[in-house]
């Protein structure tokens, strides 16, 4: 795995699961959480934010070899509900990553401690996976950080093991 | 007198009331205890003293406090209208007093709420969701028909202080079975341009926040 810095996107490449992904320069990256392939917050700046500092993290499920994507996909999004307090959906998008196609689904919840949240999140399939990429801000934050996590969104791909 | 009467829930600071109630509750958040005479204005103070938003020195009652106070000290006010007016919401950061009319009946809530929650509580109001992507270039708003159309709201935000008028802004929305059209003036006449939940939802985002942060003016395409 490795991680580029001297440019505005720093690209993360995770060699094991199979993907590369462009993040913003000098959002610290972890590698080693549990369940997770990468995980990478905005760092603090002077006083502590007093809302949620905007995150990436990409998660990989293995698709069950009876289970077809779309089923998968609505799990996923049924799953929402359990895993985010009060969630509410407020977009959901078909897209394509490069030339790679994207379920793309925009929700907000209520985190118990900073408040609103919004997740992005794209489910990408492929080579018998689905890459997740969530990207999540403070609800009054989004506005700001959109356009960067879609940005990290296009800048997904996957990489030759 | 044949509005209802006023009803205060103390531990939440939920206030059902009329219209007429409210303007009396809105007169004591902007001028404090110096309330302009006005019609009905004295039976009024005796039904909010009655179901004790106000005590018996016109103090109003605690779980009204913040409510109140962002009313006062609004930085930025916004209606939100559809068929009817749906809304009048003030935004005094961290927290905003939201007016909402009680279905079936002449009454208005107020309440009060923190203001990240604010553009979820929006959109809960409009019913905004997922929804097809319509494609294609502006048309007229008069020859885009309303066969399909489930709703059309706007949200307009009003100048609070003096001197702020550039800081008006509104999001009008057309909400259709094809997806959201966006509404702006034309040369001949509003245009509705096709728009996505996404972009409605960061447009109303810039709308209510303070004014140090939010855009001058609230874009969407």
């Amino acid at each position: 795995m490795t991680s580029g810095s001297d440019e505005p996107w720093a690209t993360y490449r995770h060699d094991d699961a199979g993907f590369a992904v462009s993040l913003p320069t000098g959002w610290p990256v972890d590698g080693e959480v549990d369940g997770c392939a990468l995980v990478c917050v905005e760092p603090p700046s002077g006083t502590p934010p007093a809302y949620l500092p905007p995150s990436i993290v990409v998660t990989v499920d293995e698709l069950p070899d009876d289970e077809p994507f779309d089923r998968w996909l609505s799990r996923f999004r049924v799953s929402l509900a359990e895993i985010y307090n009060e969630v509410r959906l407020v977009d959901l998008e078909d897209t394509l990553l490069g030339d790679v196609p994207a379920y793309r689904t925009l929700s907000h919840y209520l985190h118990a401690v900073v408040g609103g949240v919004c997740a992005d999140q794209w489910c990408i399939p492929a080579l018998g996976r689905v890459y997740v990429v969530t990207c999540s801000s403070g609800a009054l934050e989004y506005d700001d950080f959109a356009d960067t996590f879609q940005d990290v969104a296009a800048g997904f791909r996957l990489t030759t093991p | 007198m044949n509005d209802p009467p006023p009803k205060l829930n103390p531990d939440t600071g939920l206030l059902c009331l009329s219209d007429a109630a409210f303007g009396v509750v809105e007169q004591l958040a902007k001028r404090g205890g110096d309330l302009v005479d006005a019609p009905g204005l004295r039976g009024q103070m005796a039904r909010l003293r009655a179901v004790s938003v106000l005590d018996s020195e016109d103090q109003i009652h605690p779980s009204l406090t913040s409510t109140l106070a962002a009313i006062r000290h609004a930085e930025t006010e916004l209606v939100l209208t559809g068929t009817e007016r749906l809304a009048r919401i003030w935004v005094a950061a961290p927290r905003a007093a939201l007016l909402l009319p009680i279905d079936d009946s002449n009454l208005r809530r107020l309440t009060h709420l923190p203001l990240w929650m604010l553009p979820e509580t929006i959109s809960r109001i409009v019913g905004l969701g997922p929804r097809p992507r319509p494609a294609g270039p502006a048309v007229p708003l008069s020859t885009r028909g309303a066969g399909d159309t489930r709703s059309h709201w706007t949200l307009a935000r009003i100048a609070t202080r003096p001197g702020e008028r550039d800081r008006d802004a509104s999001l009008e929305i057309v909400d259709t079975a094809a997806g959201l059209w966006v509404v702006k003036p034309g040369d001949d006449g509003p245009m509705a341009s096709p728009s996505d939940p996404t972009a409605v939802w960061r447009a109303i985002i810039r709308l209510v926040r303070p004014s140090d942060t939010a855009a001058q003016t609230s874009q969407v395409t």
